[in-house]
């Protein structure tokens, strides 16, 4: 999340945090010895933000050109069902904004609907961390879905590469990244995704 | 008006040891790493 929030900064945009539950989310997966991610926590406003993370009942949505969900396995238990989550992904979208989601994120857009009923990822190329990097962690047996079967289901073409390489797919306004080395790539297509829609 | 994205993050916690895992991910196939090279591996 800092590698993203460096690029979104840089090219000019302000970041708002959101989370299920509000207020502190979990910080797990932190690597000191990665400069990014130690310069994010030794932003102290962009740290305040992060502990103060809004409810989603608190998002105005037409107040954002695009939606970004983290990773982490923690978010293929309370992105999926999230209602009020998946109507703010959906107004930015249909408000021709970007709808952006890397690693497990991409957990957020197996339930997010448009307008006509239809998926949001049917018909769409779509990049996840898929069930073979799940099978490389070993936690397949552990996680409530298979993430790639599951987008697939939803009627989204997989694109992929081998386990851990970075990977991006963007089909139309979503914006998709494979695994934690796709952070990066996945935030310069949306400043590139945004810049096209001008 | 500066344009806003907003980043969701999640509520839950990760499990056992995979924020762990995550962590090992992160810094064996750091996010520099580009399609077009493959990860250096010790």
């Amino acid at each position: 999340m800092a590698h993203p929030y460096h690029v979104f900064t840089q090219a000019g945009y302000a970041v708002d945090f959101v989370s299920p539950q509000g207020g502190a989310p979990p910080m797990d997966g932190i690597d000191h010895s990665d400069g990014m991610q130690q310069a994010f926590l030794d932003d102290a406003a962009a740290m305040a933000k992060v502990r103060a993370s809004l409810r989603p009942a608190e998002v105005t949505p037409a107040d954002y050109v695009a939606i970004f969900y983290a990773g982490g396995h923690g978010v293929m238990w309370d992105f999926p069902n999230n209602v009020p989550l998946a109507q703010i992904a959906q107004q930015i979208y249909e408000a021709q904004g970007v709808v952006a989601a890397v690693c497990h994120g991409p957990a957020a857009l197996v339930n997010i609907t448009l307008s006509d009923g239809r998926y949001l990822v049917a018909g769409k190329t779509v990049a996840c961390f898929t069930n073979e990097e799940e099978v490389a962690v070993g936690l397949t047996e552990v996680v409530p879905f298979l993430l790639e079967s599951t987008l697939a289901e939803r009627g989204a073409t997989i694109s992929k590469a081998p386990n851990f390489q970075a990977h991006t797919a963007v089909s139309e306004r979503l914006v998709t990244g494979q695994n934690p080395a796709s952070a990066t790539p996945v935030a310069e297509e949306m400043v590139r995704v945004l810049a096209e829609q001008g | 008006m500066q344009s806003k994205i907003l980043i969701v993050l999640t509520s839950h916690g990760q499990l056992g040891n995979t924020g762990v895992l995550q962590a090992f991910i992160c810094r064996r196939w750091p996010t520099r790493t580009t399609s077009s090279r493959r990860p250096v591996t010790r």
